[in-house]
């Protein structure tokens, strides 16, 4: 059952860091019509996927903020992930078992689910000017990754039990 | 080793490991390469000039019509430079319909080629602390209704403090205009020193994006 669920995980991961997460409707309060007149492509709406969102810090040259979103969104879940996936063949090894609780600490500082909360609580409020944020597909995806992941260290967890009863 | 229980454990753990990294990377790529193509679709819809460029007037409809560039000759109507000195002409032009002054443009100083977007917003600072603007405020164009034998006069003038000088006074039919841009040439005489014309028209019931998109041509 682990194994299955790790895989779902790690696709629903993959398919979460690339597909639309969130569309932020710009406005511009009653001069809106204006901006769109004026400047009609600063008023487009634009989508970003979470490596999207990357990609133009990276163009925006804030590497600061691409490698704490890089490490927190990306490499803490995938490597979390393989941990689980490591640790799912060795229930039994010390060494094995060190890693799953390094995973789970390291899982903590993952920004994954804080990522999705924020996303959600922004989506709620109504920006300066009326400008919006709506939640896309993308988003559900990756939640339901750390939802996945979440429920396979639960499982993992009762194996571990069992095992050391 | 101390895990000889597990009978299925891999010899080599941390290669297997690369296994949902590997799952990861291709979900995401098999993703991207599904929908890549339909993002480049969508771009492609939103581009493009909008569908009723070039066509007839609508007997009975309202269009902006307004000059988007205006050229003149080098020289005025007499031959002589346009004003003292090697200044060149400061352009203006106003629109006639049925008799009527019914819109006059903004001056373009010393300059033979005078461009005008259609939108315009004259704010000062008092404006910011709450002032309404409304969509035709900003749209600086005449308007008319398209009647078949109606015409429009563009006259142009260099303007100058004291007296404007005439530099074309030119008569339109309507219906030889269509809707989008409509470039016109002209010779130079005695009575006529504007070299070259672009007249926009636009519904006024255009979406604002395609107002947009025309006037900022």
């Amino acid at each position: 059952m682990t194994r299955p669920l790790i895989l779902v995980s790690s696709v629903l991961l993959g398919i979460g860091l690339v597909a639309p997460t969130m569309t932020i409707y710009p406005k511009a309060g009653e001069f809106t019509w204006l901006m769109e007149l004026m400047d009609p492509e600063s008023m487009d709406s634009v989508t970003y996927s979470i490596f999207g969102i990357i990609v133009e810090l990276a163009e925006m040259n804030d590497w600061f903020m691409v490698v704490i979103l890089s490490i927190f969104s990306v490499v803490f879940p995938v490597g979390k992930i393989c941990v689980f996936w490591n640790h799912s063949f060795s229930t039994q090894d010390p060494k094995a078992f060190s890693l799953y609780n390094g995973a789970k600490i390291l899982g903590k500082f993952s920004m994954a689910e804080v990522f999705v909360l924020s996303l959600f609580l922004i989506s709620m409020k109504t920006l300066p000017g009326g400008t919006f944020v709506k939640l896309e597909y993308g988003c559900g995806i990756y939640f339901l990754s750390v939802i996945t992941s979440m429920t396979t260290s639960l499982l993992i967890k009762r194996t571990r039990k069992g095992i050391v009863q | 080793m101390s895990d000889l229980s597990d009978f299925d454990a891999p010899k080599k753990p941390w290669l297997t490991a690369l296994i949902p990294a590997s799952v990861i990377f291709l979900a995401a790529g098999a993703y991207w390469a599904f929908t890549s193509g339909d993002a480049d679709r969508n771009r492609g819809i939103g581009q493009g000039i909008p569908a009723n460029n070039g066509d007839r007037l609508i007997q009975g409809k309202s269009y902006y019509l307004y000059a988007s560039e205006i050229e003149l000759y080098p020289s005025n109507q007499e031959g002589k430079s346009w004003d003292r000195g090697e200044d060149g002409p400061d352009i203006k032009y106003q629109i006639k319909w049925l008799g009527n002054e019914i819109f006059e443009s903004t001056v373009k100083e010393d300059s033979l080629l005078g461009n005008w977007s259609g939108l315009q917003i004259d704010l000062k600072w008092s404006d910011l602390l709450g002032k309404t603007i409304s969509p035709n405020e900003a749209i600086q164009a005449a308007r008319i209704r398209y009647e078949p034998k109606s015409s429009i006069e563009i006259v142009v003038k260099d303007s100058d403090l004291a007296k404007d000088d005439l530099a074309g006074n030119i008569e339109i039919d309507l219906k030889s205009l269509r809707v989008g841009k409509n470039s016109l040439q002209f010779p130079k005489d005695s009575g006529n020193s504007v070299r070259s014309l672009i007249l926009t028209l636009l519904p006024i019931d255009s979406t604002i994006d395609d107002l947009a998109q025309f006037m900022r041509e």
